[in-house]
């Protein structure tokens, strides 16, 4: 069932068994795990079906790191950012998860194997096809796309599958409307998540509109689900009892914000024999149950002897390159006159003379990195408030030096692979700054800023993703990541969502 | 004839190339003056001309090669840098009386072998193996001194 909060009677007081505050990937993939099942649950979301930018004008804050927009990356409405997002899936490699001496506050409490039969539930919420994402026979079609041979064990080809992509909000409203145990409650905000005295437990969580009603529900248990930024501003703006803010006694909520930096063409790669790239790296295609695309990764070997952090690069057709092309006019600073000569000279040295005017083909590149996680790089609350009288975020995103000289070197890598492969050649065009005070581009991947950690001083929730301290309040969403990973995020929260239900289910039957 | 001017870092800046080309050929230079050259192995000549056969572009070489002199202070020399890709060869089985496909075999591997230990060289972005830069130089040069013609 659906009820509009805007219908609500002031002061109503809703009881329920679970709340879950915030309808976005994670939020609807949990209410739909628990439908009919034998507990209540009280969906709560701050939009309605549609975009409407008085709601959606609740996303805005303040940026003062790198600069990053807080409302344009994330969506507020039934079925949250998943009502544009695009679609792409990768699991996390198991090396993700592992404490990396090289990596400061890497080691999630979970292993890669915890979430793999999740991940593979997850597939199919989000619409994907068969989970054989690192399986090159699978996509190889019995050798007839066959990933390219790189050598050197540092660049590997792997794949991403593509959700539809599937709108949450849409495809997912039905059984949830469907399902007798669940009400959800459109255009209702939490406005605070109100513990008892000693913080220990969650009572209430209070609950407004933007016309200015007011009530409160009265769970058992909360999932707080409100997205990889939100989830952090909701517990730092529930401080009535603990003025720090819930769960922050060791005032690690909001810190260790991830992203990933997306860079567009850091690199390019002139190729003399075109015809060995396989069309799943240029496009999306369609193969075998699924619709794909393959990128580089690096391979674990590499990142640990190395001690890097991953990348993943796309890899695009940009243009045919020529002898008789015309460079007059050509800018200096791109010196694409060069690449005729570079491509005869991979052609001199594996003797291999151009028959006609063609000499092979450019390639373009686009990337999205991991950063290390950084506890300087957080969520705050901003002087300035929002239409609810609640503090904005302020959001301060950094990335370091090691950043940027990790992408470099695997740039490298990259170019060793290729050169080694003695078809290819890599040109290097992200620039060798010292500074990275500036993002091409991000992912919209919000990550870390209710991290998990066994250890409550370096993490907000635990393996169970249950707030440190607090017995009934649990996270689910991005924002637990301990690392970020090259990978988009959301089918790992789903995923995540996933195993916390299964968590909370078995919770229920012991009796909360 | 291409480009002859040198950079700051020429080791012997007393000894231009045009005087050079004055003494009237590269073997009398090599004998007239011993100390102004690092000494060639007997053959580096033809290993010049047998390395330059193997450009299918040599213009494309050179001015590879001119770009990445603009960087780095290495040998202007045709035969010095001969000698010394002669060098990184030889560990993958070049010998002075091979044919041309084994000294394409040795270059093709020296050129791996380069990736794999990421002795590699920028030239505009594009990373080469420090071999290859050596062809192009050795290229440029050939083409500054006007030996052989643009192919
Ligand atoms: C343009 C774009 C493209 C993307 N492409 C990809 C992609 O290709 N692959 C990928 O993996 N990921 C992608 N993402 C990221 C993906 O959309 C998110 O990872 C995912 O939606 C996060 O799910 P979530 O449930 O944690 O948060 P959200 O989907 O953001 O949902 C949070 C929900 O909480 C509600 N809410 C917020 N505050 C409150 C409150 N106080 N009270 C009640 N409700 C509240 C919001 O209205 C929203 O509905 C993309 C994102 C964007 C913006």
């Amino acid at each position: 069932m659906f009820i509009d909060g805007r219908q609500v009677p002031d002061g109503t007081i809703i009881d329920t068994d679970i709340a879950i505050i915030g309808a976005g990937a994670a939020g609807i993939t949990l209410a739909r795990s628990f439908a009919d099942k034998a507990m209540t649950v009280t969906l709560i979301e701050s939009g309605g079906f549609d975009f409407d930018p008085e709601t959606q004008a609740l996303y805005e804050g303040e940026s003062v790191g790198v600069p990053y927009s807080l409302d344009a990356s994330r969506l507020r409405y039934f079925g949250g950012s998943t009502n544009h997002w695009g679609g792409w899936c990768r699991p996390m490699q198991p090396i993700d998860f592992e404490k990396r001496d090289w990596v400061p506050h890497s080691g999630w409490p979970i292993t890669y194997d915890d979430l793999l039969p999740y991940y593979e539930r997850a597939n199919e919420i989000a619409q994907v096809g068969p989970f054989q994402y690192n399986n090159a026979e699978w996509w190889s079609d019995g050798g007839k796309n066959a990933p390219l041979p790189l050598p050197g064990g540092e660049v590997t080809t792997r794949w991403f599958e593509y959700s539809p992509p599937t709108r949450f909000g849409w495809l997912y409203r039905k059984p949830i409307d469907a399902a007798k145990n669940i009400t959800t409650y459109l255009n209702s905000n939490v406005l605070e998540i109100v513990p008892t005295a000693d913080a220990s437990h969650v009572e209430r969580l209070r609950v407004g509109t933007l016309s200015g009603k007011r009530f409160e529900v009265t769970p058992k248990l909360v999932i707080l689900a409100t997205g990889g930024i939100e989830n952090a501003r909701m517990l730092l703006l529930s401080n009535s009892v603990e003025k720090k803010g819930l769960g922050n006694s060791h005032d690690v909520v909001g810190r260790y914000f991830m992203e990933h930096p997306h860079v567009d063409r850091p690199a390019e790669i002139l190729l003399t024999d075109p015809s060995v790239v396989t069309p799943y790296y240029k496009t999306y295609t369609k193969l075998n149950g699924a619709s794909i695309r393959a990128v580089f990764m690096f391979t674990d070997e590499y990142l640990r002897a190395q001690r890097r952090l991953g990348t993943v690069m796309t890899f695009y057709e940009s243009k045919e390159i020529r002898t008789d092309d015309n460079y007059d006019k050509e800018d200096p600073v791109s010196q694409r006159s060069l690449e005729p000569d570079i491509l005869q000279l991979m052609r001199s040295a594996s003797g291999n003379k151009a028959d006609g005017p063609v000499l092979g083909k450019r390639y373009g590149t686009g990337c999205a990195t991991e950063q290390a996680p950084n506890p300087l790089s957080r969520i705050t609350l901003s002087g300035k408030k929002d239409a609810l009288g609640l503090n904005q975020t302020k959001i301060d995103w950094r990335l370091t030096n090691a950043d940027r000289d990790n992408l470099r070197k695997n740039l490298e890598a990259l170019a060793r692979a290729f050169g080694q492969w003695g078809n290819g050649t890599v040109r290097i065009l992200f620039k060798d700054k010292d500074k990275w005070d500036e993002a091409e581009g991000w992912g919209n991947h919000h990550m870390g800023t209710t991290r998990m950690s066994s250890d409550p001083r370096k993490g907000v929730v635990d393996a169970n993703c249950k707030v440190h301290g607090i017995d009934n309040l649990y996270v689910a969403g991005s924002s637990l990541f301990t690392t970020s990973a090259t990978v988009n995020p959301t089918l790992t929260l789903v995923a995540l969502a996933l195993r916390l239900s299964d968590h909370v289910q078995q919770t229920f039957t012991r009796g909360v | 004839m291409g480009d002859t001017s040198h950079d700051k870092h020429e080791p012997h800046p007393a000894i231009s190339r045009r005087n050079i080309l004055i003494l009237g050929g590269v073997a009398l230079v090599t004998a007239a003056l011993p100390l102004a050259f690092p000494r060639f192995e007997p053959d580096s000549h033809t290993l010049v001309d047998a390395l330059a056969g193997l450009l299918v572009d040599r213009d494309a070489a050179a001015r590879l090669g001119r770009e990445w002199r603009l960087k780095s202070t290495g040998a202007r020399e045709p035969r010095v840098i001969a000698a010394s890709i002669g060098k990184r060869l030889v560990p993958y089985g070049w010998r002075k009386d091979g044919t041309p496909d084994e000294l394409r075999t040795a270059l093709l591997a020296r050129i791996r072998h380069d990736f794999e230990v990421s002795d590699m060289v920028g030239i505009s972005g594009w990373q080469l193996a420090r071999t290859s830069a050596e062809l192009c130089a050795l290229a440029a040069s050939l083409a500054d001194e006007g030996k052989h013609d643009a192919a």
